[in-house]
């Protein structure tokens, strides 16, 4: 385990808990993901791991190592912020040399590390910059060559790239997780755009209100979310409410085995729209009514009514043949589900 | 509108600059040097100099460790302290140089028990520093403040987690951002603790050849009609006060960069050439 967090607690000096309780274990070598919707503490416990903040109880290892009583300074953490935080009077080459300087290597070695990361990050050429002369991209490149450049155990990453041009994003992640993959380091991002967790990540750590929801793999967080704020926080989602009856639940025209749910228990029932099937109208089908349909490249996303009045948002590949003019009755046919109990 | 605002100028500093200077050389360049070289008088310019440097390099330092708690700990009560520093700059100086009169005079209890270990926070030189510094700390704090602003915290932070040593931040990653506010804080000081007069009038004493400073050396000459030598002091001061303010102006920028950056640039040209060669 590179990482090992044990009960840990945060509250601030307003008496607001920003973690309770939280647990958890990174091995070596993984891509973690830290998704959640702001304010759910996920930045706060990335700090605590890095030693820039305090925890109120609860204990941190890094390799075995408990680091509660180190600081920053000496945990061999690398750290990277969402505005970058480069030296802004320092060149690329002196902001990644800083690291090594502190560690007072000899000059030749820094020359070389600084170089072999350069290249890494694939920003030959660009030593003599100054950080003004960047990019977004470019500058968040060289603050993960800083972070990097003094080997740290771990590498820590607050929402990398949230400050950078949506276009850029995409590359830059994929490019991270890279680089991730090359050098083999464990790695922690904290971010709030669930794609972003999904697509990189080995593990997704979900947060809400300062509590972990579910530690799993992207594909078992969206497929089996353990809670209905993970159900619903991962991507849109239809949500309905009903009681269970004869050990089913009647919503939506639909049916839906009950489960482990028994009778006269409220429950909430979640369907992505993706995964909500239209057809022509046929007579034994659940019918329903086209509102709006807008095309979206790949996907078009539906808007339908049933027969309750009640709408749902459906997510369909632009190339089926279905009628989707406003008014059109369709049939409908939902595909996967999650029931949760109402809290 | 620039009409208005050159006669509001010649009005207001032009006319008068030009007064003093008149009448400073009434009696030829010879009489205005003379006027400054009586033994009092010197002394009494040469120790307004000295002190008001004292007091803009303690308050510089202080100054900037205050604007730091200030912008980065989020300290309770931040508010009061940020009243407090205004302080200086609402109350008449008079009221100030009396309150540190009252406060630390060998009269009372804080003043009586320094005073028997041989330390005069009042009517001595170190009054007239704390004078000075009293009347100057606001343009201390102020200065520097506005800069630690714009860094953001996260720089510093950065330089944590790479492994760097408070001081190692403060002097690569801080001072780099600060030092022009740090600069012009200290000349702010230094030109305005040098015009002081009412603080420093009544703490300072005022022996002549020990504690008296050229304010109060020419308010003296100018109740003894001696009107010449009077403006012949202002003009010193003047001069001396403007010096202050304008030297940091020319900004000795190539030299701090060296400072800020000194062995990246060397060590890679360094290897530069060593590349060339091979």
């Amino acid at each position: 385990m590179t990482i090992q967090v044990t009960n840990l607690v945060k509250r601030f000096a307003s008496g607001t808990a920003a973690l309770q309780d939280v647990s958890f274990s990174v091995r070596e070598g993984e891509m973690i993901g830290l998704l959640g919707p702001s304010g759910s503490g996920k930045t706060t416990l990335l700090r605590m791991i890095a030693g820039l903040d305090r925890q109120t109880a609860g204990e941190i290892r890094i390799r075995g190592q408990v680091v509660d009583n180190l600081p920053a300074q000496r945990r061999g953490v690398g750290f990277v912020f969402q505005n970058y935080a480069l030296f802004q009077h320092m060149t690329v080459f002196s902001n990644i040399a800083f690291g090594l300087r502190v560690k007072r290597l000899g000059k030749r070695e820094i020359q070389d590390r600084v170089m072999r990361l350069l290249r890494l990050v694939r920003l030959e050429g660009y030593e003599d910059r100054y950080p003004h002369q960047l990019s977004g991209g470019q500058a968040q490149r060289v603050a993960l060559a800083r972070a990097l450049a003094p080997e740290p155990s771990v590498l820590l990453l607050d929402e990398p790239f949230a400050a950078v041009d949506t276009k850029i994003r995409k590359e830059l992640r994929r490019w991270v997780r890279q680089i991730h993959d090359e050098i083999g380091i464990t790695s922690i991002f904290v971010t709030h755009d669930q794609e972003e967790a999904l697509e990189i990540a080995d593990r997704v750590l979900v947060m809400h209100q300062g509590r972990v929801e579910q530690f799993a793999t992207p594909q078992e967080v969206w497929e089996r979310p353990l809670s209905p704020f993970v159900a619903g926080f991962l991507g849109d989602v239809n949500e309905g409410a009903a009681t269970v009856r004869d050990r089913q639940v009647r919503l939506w025209g639909h049916t839906f085995p009950a489960g482990e749910f028994a009778d006269g228990e409220r429950v909430r029932v979640f369907v992505r729209p993706s995964d909500i099937e239209l057809g022509p109208a046929a007579p034994d089908a659940v019918p329903a009514q086209v509102r709006e349909a807008v095309w979206a490249g790949e996907r078009t996303q539906v808007r339908v009514q049933l027969a309750d009045q009640s709408t749902l948002q459906v997510s369909l590949p632009s190339d089926r043949s279905v009628d989707l003019t406003p008014g059109q009755s369709v049939s409908m046919c939902i595909r996967k589900f999650q029931i949760f109990a109402e809290a | 509108m620039a009409g208005v605002v050159c006669g509001y100028l010649l009005l207001l500093v032009v006319c008068p600059v030009g007064a003093i200077v008149r009448q400073a050389f009434s009696g030829g360049v010879g009489g205005f040097f003379q006027a400054l070289a009586s033994p009092i008088g010197a002394h009494a310019l040469l120790l307004s100099c000295w002190t008001a440097a004292v007091a803009a390099v303690v308050n510089a330092v202080m100054g900037t460790c205050t604007a730091y708690l200030i912008a980065r700990k989020h300290l309770p009560g931040r508010r009061v302290v940020s009243a407090l520093i205004d302080l200086p700059l609402a109350v008449p100086t008079t009221v100030g140089g009396l309150m540190l009169v009252l406060a630390y005079s060998p009269a009372t209890r804080i003043g009586g028990w320094l005073a028997a270990h041989h330390v005069n926070l009042v009517y001595s030189r170190i009054g007239i520093v704390l004078a000075m510094a009293f009347v100057t700390f606001p343009f201390a704090v102020r200065t520097v403040e506005p800069l630690l602003d714009s860094l953001d915290a996260s720089v510093e932070e950065a330089a944590f987690t790479l492994g760097a040593s408070r001081l190692r931040v403060f002097w690569q990653v801080l001072w780099p951002t600060l030092w022009p506010g740090v600069v012009t804080g200290l000349s702010l000081c230094f030109s305005r603790g040098l015009a002081e007069f009412g603080a420093v009038v009544l703490a300072s004493g005022n022996l002549p050849l020990h504690t008296e400073v050229a304010p109060v050396y020419l308010y003296g000459l100018l109740e003894n009609n001696e009107t010449s030598g009077a403006a012949a002091v202002s003009v010193a001061l003047l001069v001396l006060s403007v010096l202050g303010l304008v030297v940091p102006l020319c900004r000795p920028r190539q030299w701090w960069k060296r400072l800020a950056e000194p062995r990246g640039r060397r060590a890679r040209n360094h290897a530069r050439v060593g590349a060339a060669r091979v």
